[in-house]
């Protein structure tokens, strides 16, 4: 399995087993602490995705956890708006910094990959340069062999 | 408005760490805790990210020290202990793999300037090798041309009909090949006389010197002549190996041997009125001249 998707499927296991125990723990005794490790599913999914597919995983995880609510199986809804902010706000963090970082690489790469054509173009025309210069030599070489 | 965004970010973050801290002393009710310091990771997270490693190390000491209060709240019997360790865990697990994505983004970035930068000193050398490589093509280009005049020159000697129109026939179409301000001489001696065969810019050619004393070999010809060695002269001036003589007309010079097999038959001089005209390619250059003047002086059996 590729690192892309062994990253991908170690953060979906984190999301179903957050979610699950988020159902099944008493919400007396672990609180809301298994939600909370929606968290490291988003910061290891920041790596490979972008943010707006991350923002769905976690609208989509939300769901789950507020269908709980609606159940009363989670009843302390207001601090679970603040856990979902918080969710939000890092996925949102995570995000500025790759679009920052990708922008950052395209722009060495283009800059990178215009001096790997303007090295070439120079190659060349010194390559050109070098054939001249061993054809006038050799001419030279013939003349001094004559005097 | 990505920077609009960012800014506001760098501000929560900075207002979260307060508004975390302040909730451990003013919320009244523990279930409110845990919220709280969950904020930390965003906190942690936030200010690794927007802010560098320096500034999420710095928040993560200060939400631990938060996380310890809590613990001991949770000892005192006014908090959940299981909640507050794993939002411990948790934040600590954040923050390392947040470590490590920027970290490995930070590697690939410098990786990438420093190919950049390897690209560009690489572009530099090569700037360089191609002026070095114009400059010699063009030195050659000059060089080729001289040679071209000179086998033209020599193969135009066959239509001279004898010795005397031979010489003046090499001798004033050299001079046009280092076409500057210069003169060149060929001293041909034979049982001690001197015979002095002239060309230079403005006087086509003398064939012979009725001035003895324009016939007298200078010190350095007879140096030459000696030595059988070619020499060069950049300044007369600063010359100590040989005297002037008074002589205004010659700042610099070249000057070589003529040989008929083994045997130094004569000099052949290249002389300019001002200082640094020649060069160490004049000098191979006249040898290759004075060469050609020996095969001449040999096929018509000067010696």
């Amino acid at each position: 399995m590729s690192d892309k998707k062994s990253v991908i499927f170690i953060s979906v296991l984190i999301i179903i087993a957050s979610l699950a125990m988020s159902a099944f723990l008493p919400e007396s005794a672990a609180m809301h602490a298994p939600f909370q490790m929606i968290v490291i599913a988003v910061i290891l999914l920041s790596i490979h995705m972008q943010m707006k597919d991350i923002i769905i995983i976690v609208m989509l995880s939300s769901a789950v956890m507020w269908g709980l609510a609606f159940y009363e199986i989670v009843i302390q809804t207001p601090q679970l708006i603040a856990e979902n902010a918080v969710i939000f706000a890092v996925s949102f963090v995570l995000g500025i910094y790759e679009t920052g970082y990708r922008d950052e690489k395209r722009r060495l790469t283009v800059v990178a990959n215009y001096k790997k054509k303007e090295a070439d173009a120079m190659k060349t025309e010194i390559a050109e340069l070098n054939r001249e210069n061993h054809e006038i030599t050799e001419k030279i070489k013939e003349y001094k062999k004559f005097f | 408005m990505k920077k609009v965004f960012e800014n506001l970010a760098r501000l929560f973050v900075f207002l979260a760490a307060a508004a975390m801290a302040a909730s451990i002393f003013v919320l009244p009710s523990h279930t409110w805790w845990q919220p709280a310091l969950f904020c930390s990771t965003f906190v942690v997270v936030g200010a690794y990210l927007l802010l560098g490693p320096m500034a999420g190390t710095i928040f993560l000491i200060y939400s631990t020290v938060l996380y310890v209060l809590a613990i001991f709240k949770a000892v005192s019997g006014e908090a959940q202990m299981i909640p507050v360790i794993a939002g411990l865990v948790i934040l600590y697990i954040s923050f390392f793999i947040v470590k490590k994505t920027a970290d490995s983004s930070v590697f690939m970035l410098s990786s990438t300037q420093d190919q950049l930068k390897t690209l560009e000193g690489d572009y530099a050398a090569m700037i360089i090798e191609k002026k070095n490589l114009t400059g010699g093509l063009e030195s050659n280009r000059v060089k080729l041309e001289k040679y071209i005049k000179l086998k033209e020159i020599y193969d135009s000697l066959s239509s001279e009909p004898d010795f005397s129109s031979k010489m003046r026939h090499i001798l004033r179409n050299v001079i046009d090949i280092f076409h500057r301000e210069k003169s060149i001489s060929l001293f041909l001696t034979k049982s001690d006389k001197v015979m002095k065969v002239m060309a230079d810019k403005k006087d086509d050619l003398l064939t012979g010197e009725p001035d003895v004393e324009s016939l007298y070999l200078k010190n350095f010809d007879e140096f030459i002549l000696r030595n059988r060695k070619s020499i060069i002269i950049t300044d007369m001036d600063k010359e100590i190996r040989f005297k002037s003589e008074g002589d205004d007309s010659i700042r610099s010079l070249i000057s070589v041997p003529v040989f008929v097999k083994e045997n130094v038959v004569g000099i052949l001089r290249v002389n300019s009125d001002q200082p640094g005209c020649f060069n160490q390619e004049d000098l191979r250059f006249l040898d290759i001249i004075s060469s050609m003047v020996g095969r001449v002086l040999e096929e018509e059996k000067y010696v």
